[in-house]
């Protein structure tokens, strides 16, 4: 009764929206239906990040060349494809290594562990702690407290450099984030369709996937919807896939709800095909089609798969040059997108796999190069094959007819396999190619069936020590396919890339003690990894004395004790050089003691802020440095007993100079919320930060609010001083940003008067926006009005100041109040009020 | 030789193909054939499930099913095993994982089991080594297991078999494993 009254109260806010698929609650059996999904709850997640944890007992058998400081390096890459999704708050972040003996912490965290298992078993992974239901202005939901990614101890035959590993732990990573399996060839598809590869790890539907679950700000207003129904005689058709393609784009799908109706979100604005199909029947190894977890109702019970039905585009047809394209725009739902569909007793074609033949050996997923290499496929699936001939009546064609079928194909090839001939009109864009299967008045749809591309896998001869122009001993790797675009991976880790010769690429490699062997990889960013063709013979690279260091020296950890539930900041020095920014992880051995954000100020020395959970046992952790592919010695620090409630500086603050904004600037003005500080200690309350000191202010509410002075960029400690109390957190002072110093038409100031107009040419006066006198291509700058782009045609800087001149015209925008914006690379300037009239 | 996503064939030797096995998923799984379970498996045993337990292990919870042997064709002869499955009920925790195998008291099965030096048995890829033991309309005891991809050949008539899912009698698999293992499929 409880649980209603709550699920009826959370219903009252909830959106109703769906799309993609996850693990799915239902308030009751009958409609309406509103999807209540497990996921994180960023309201309990410091950062909105939830950070896993990797048992230091590796796996017990590795392949050759391959390491546990590998797998690790690996699973960090793994788990920062989903760190990188813009469109999702959710981040995902190593926190460290944990000791066997350690005790199950009860904060937000995955654990990462590998176990023995029975032959056949490579991974699994999924929530395994959830709280009640609860809700945020997305709608009600179930929130996951605690998950797992288990790998096999034996990784002798998916070693951890293969793309394989690679997007296994990608895959598993999303479970654990909330992602159930879908069916168009995403990483969350399963190991049967999916098309991703290590170069292009995830797909438009694993992106909405997660965005849908924690969307951003603007994600929703960003991206458009189609709903509607699919039914059979009338009756709606549970679970039933409907799925959204843009011919030679993404596609992104969801299931029907148990009364048939669906509504896919997330879809970028463009037109789509929509078709429905039935989720396939339940291979070996799945106890459900897809192995996908049916939803269940309050009380925890499942609800039933609908029927199998014939597949079939919008609107009724199984010809997709008969159906129609659904033009979807942002902000907007396409309704009646309904699908009437005829009941089969199993689909006549399903589970169909592709592979092409980059080199001497078959590769899945297929990317076929049309400008030389073999432009044909092989495929195997349910249905297919009859007799080590194409079944009967089979055809097959790639939607949209950007590539098509030879008319010879499809081709005998094996007793499992068929052969397709491939061709590719001249003209032609590269990218995703879905192929359409045509069987006894049956269709099926493969997402991504292969990728066009016009140039052959990357592949790497030789990676050998050279001098580069300036006498700096570097890394020339050696191949066919590298391009400046190349990406080279030393095992999990990126190489920095410092220039090219014509016999290949100079790289520096990530730091490593003398001795490391690391598998070297290329990855291109047409989605071809240097392992389509090397997978079975990969390059190495042992680092020696040049390259390579020694043992680390030691370090100390100041302070070396914390309080449950307050947030500070710790020193972390080492005895010698060994921090290198960019390369260097921070981390604890539980989520009791999270380190937040961590900056190497110089070789010897880290600041870093941490939190400690407000019930975390107390006890010793260790604090964790790794350096590239070197760990440091860790310091332990103790997790105090709980005592008295501390005061501390939460790092969560406001910029009142720059609301909104997540940077701080010198002689910003800072708000704080100070948790347990009493009045008294607020009216005693001394401040500094550096050395400087400050002049605090305590507002009515409790907060403190600072005025920083002029800093130099990079880490500063702003403490609290009241009484013998103490407080600290790291505050990072960014450069002064870009800023619009005025703007004007020909001589004439523009005022808000006159404003701006559509095609007016304008010119903006930016002060730094680069080096004073540094010519800037007017390519690498960018204007935005109100969030859209404008034409820059000319930049030049004014003789004698840090100061820039960009012209550019003012395209249609619509008359009203907009902020302008000048960007130069990743510097972006203060926000500048224009009105266009 | 399985390389699961990159899976690799010479060109031109069609027979190579055979060994690309795919994995399955959720879980992600390899998929492997009735003979290599067999061969791979340190116990092979038809039984009926008498108890259910539930414990931790670090953060999983495992399910152990005692299973009362009813027929034994591999493995150190038994009487009962205890077998453990990732996922239950555990208190407040309820863990589920996808393909994990629910096994039920009462019911019978056939079991592919590997045990391992922690001495943990589980079993042969964790939904891939159970079957249903049921009796049909005729008396006769059936297995079942989902569909698999793969061709199978019906040895007597060189035909393909049906693959919705795995339907034989338990006498014909019995006959199968054996010659498996006959053929060195044992060790």
């Amino acid at each position: 009764m409880r649980l209603r009254a709550t699920i009826a109260a959370l219903l009252a806010f909830a959106t109703g929206a769906s799309g993609y698929y996850h693990f799915i609650h239902y308030s009751s059996r009958n409609g309406p239906f509103l999807a209540m999904p497990e996921k994180w709850d960023l309201a309990a997640l410091p950062d909105k990040t939830v950070r896993f944890f990797i048992s230091d007992l590796g796996p017990a058998q590795l392949g050759a060349n391959d390491s546990f400081t590998g797998v690790v390096t690996q699973l960090r890459a793994a788990a920062k494809v989903w760190n990188n999704v813009e469109t999702s708050e959710l981040r995902l972040a190593f926190g460290g290594f944990t000791p066997p003996d350690a005790p199950q912490s009860s904060s937000p965290g995955i654990d990462v562990l590998f176990d023995e298992m029975a032959p056949g078993i490579i991974a699994f992974g999924g929530p395994t702690k959830k709280g009640d239901l609860t809700g945020s202005a997305a709608g009600p939901f179930v929130p996951i407290q605690r998950a797992v990614v288990v790998f096999n101890k034996d990784l002798t035959t998916r070693p951890s450099y293969s793309d394989a590993f690679f997007l296994t732990a990608v895959h598993e990573f999303g479970h654990a984030l909330g992602l159930q399996h879908s069916l168009t060839s995403a990483t969350m598809s399963t190991e049967i369709t999916r098309a991703t590869s290590k170069a292009r790890p995830l797909a438009a539907d694993d992106i909405a996937g997660l965005s849908l679950l924690y969307p951003a700000s603007s994600y929703r207003s960003t991206t458009g919807s189609i709903s509607g129904r699919v039914s059979a005689e009338g009756v709606g058709v549970a679970l039933a896939s409907v799925v959204a393609i843009a011919a030679n784009g993404p596609a992104i799908s969801t299931l029907t709800h148990p009364d048939g109706t669906y509504r896919i979100d997330g879809l970028p604005a463009g037109s789509y095909y929509v078709y429905a199909h039935p989720l396939p029947p339940a291979l070996q190894g799945e106890l459900s089609p897809a192995n996908i977890t049916a939803p269940v109702d309050a009380s925890g019970q499942p609800f039933p798969f609908g029927p199998s039905f014939e597949t079939q585009f919008y609107p009724g047809t199984k010809d997709w040059r008969l159906a129609a394209q659904v033009p979807v725009s942002a902000g907007q739902t396409v309704e009646a997108v309904n699908f009437n569909v005829q009941r089969n007793t199993r689909p006549a074609i399903y589970a169909v796999q592709t592979y092409s033949y980059p080199g001497n050996y078959s590769v899945k997923p297929a990317y076929v190069n049309f400008n030389g290499g073999r432009p044909l496929l092989a495929v195997t699936g349910v249905g297919l094959v009859s007799n080590g001939a194409p079944a009967p009546g089979l055809s097959v064609s790639v939607l949209g007819g950007a590539s098509s079928i030879a008319p010879t194909s499809p081709r005998p090839f094996t007793s499992d396999y068929i052969l397709l001939d491939l061709i590719q009109p001249p003209g032609s864009i590269d990218g995703p190619r879905h192929l359409v299967f045509s069987l006894n008045n049956d269709i099926y749809v493969l997402p991504q069936g292969f990728t066009a591309v016009q140039a052959p896998p990357p592949a790497i001869a030789s990676v050998t020590p050279v001098l580069d122009g300036s006498g700096r001993a570097v890394l020339l790797a050696s191949g066919t396919g590298l391009t400046p675009d190349t990406r080279i991976l030393f095992d999990g880790l990126p190489a920095t890339l410092v220039g090219g010769t014509a016999q290949g690429l100079l790289v520096i490699p990530p730091p490593a003690p003398v001795g490391y062997r690391a598998v070297v990889t290329a990855i291109n960013p047409d989605g071809q990894t240097s392992m389509f063709v090397q997978a079975q013979a990969p390059v190495t690279f042992t680092y020696d004395s040049v390259f390579g260091s020694g043992d680390p020296p030691p370090i100390s950890v100041n302070p070396n004790a914390f309080t449950p539930g307050t947030e500070s900041f710790l020193e972390i020095t080492a005895a010698g050089p060994v921090f290198v920014d960019g390369a260097t992880f921070v981390g604890s051995a539980t989520s009791d003691l999270v380190i937040r954000r961590a900056w190497v100020v110089s070789p010897n020395r880290i600041l870093a802020n941490v939190i400690v959970a407000a019930d975390a046992a107390a006890g010793t952790v260790p604090v964790e440095v790794m350096v590239g592919f070197r760990s440091v010695q860790t310091a332990p620090v103790q997790i105090q007993s709980p005592g008295v409630r501390r005061a501390y500086i939460s790092a969560q603050f406001q910029n009142l100079s720059v609301p909104g904004s997540a940077s701080v600037f010198p002689g910003n003005t800072l708000l704080f919320n100070v948790p347990n500080l009493t009045p008294a200690q607020a009216a005693s309350l001394s401040a500094s930060i550096g050395d400087l000191r400050l002049t605090p202010i305590a507002t009515p509410t409790g907060q403190i609010q600072v005025t920083l002075p002029v800093l130099p960029p990079g880490p500063a400690i702003l403490r609290f001083q009241t009484g013998v109390d103490a407080m600290g957190i790291v505050i990072p002072i960014d450069p002064m940003p870009p800023s619009i110093v005025g703007l004007s038409l020909g001589s004439s100031p523009v005022d808000s008067v006159r404003g701006l107009r559509a095609g007016d040419v304008v010119t903006a006066v930016v002060s730094d926006l680069a080096e004073a006198g540094a010519a800037i291509p007017p390519p690498r700058v960018h204007v935005s009005l109100g969030g859209i782009e404008q034409l820059v045609f000319m930049v030049s800087p004014i003789p004698g100041a840090a100061l820039h001149q960009v012209q550019f015209v003012v395209g249609n925008v619509a008359p009203g109040s907009y902020t302008l914006t000048v960007s130069n690379d990743a510097r972006t300037s203060l926000p500048y009020p224009v009105v266009i009239r | 030789m399985r390389m699961g996503v990159m899976r690799r064939v010479p060109w031109g030797v069609f027979l190579a193909l055979w060994f690309v096995v795919p994995p399955v998923g959720a879980a992600t799984l390899e998929r492997l054939t009735l003979e290599e379970m067999a061969a791979k498996s340190t116990a092979i045993i038809r039984g009926r499930v008498i108890s259910l337990r539930t414990a931790q292990k670090g953060p999983l919870v495992y399910t152990y099913a005692t299973v009362q042997v009813q027929e034994q064709w591999k493995g150190a002869p038994a009487v009962r095993l205890e077998v453990a499955t990732p996922g239950g009920k555990l208190g407040t925790t309820e863990q589920h994982f996808a393909g994990a195998p629910d096994l039920s008291v009462g019911s019978e099965y056939l079991l592919f089991l590997w045990t391992g030096k922690n001495g943990l048995t589980q079993i042969i890829g964790l939904c891939q080594g159970i079957f249903d033991v049921k009796m049909d309309a005729s008396g006769q005891l059936t297995v079942r297991r989902a569909a698999i991809t793969e061709t199978l050949v019906d040895p007597a008539t060189r035909t393909p078999v049906t693959d919705d899912g795995m339907v034989m009698r338990l006498s014909d698999l019995r006959a199968r494993v054996s010659r498996t293992l006959a053929a060195g499929g044992a060790r």
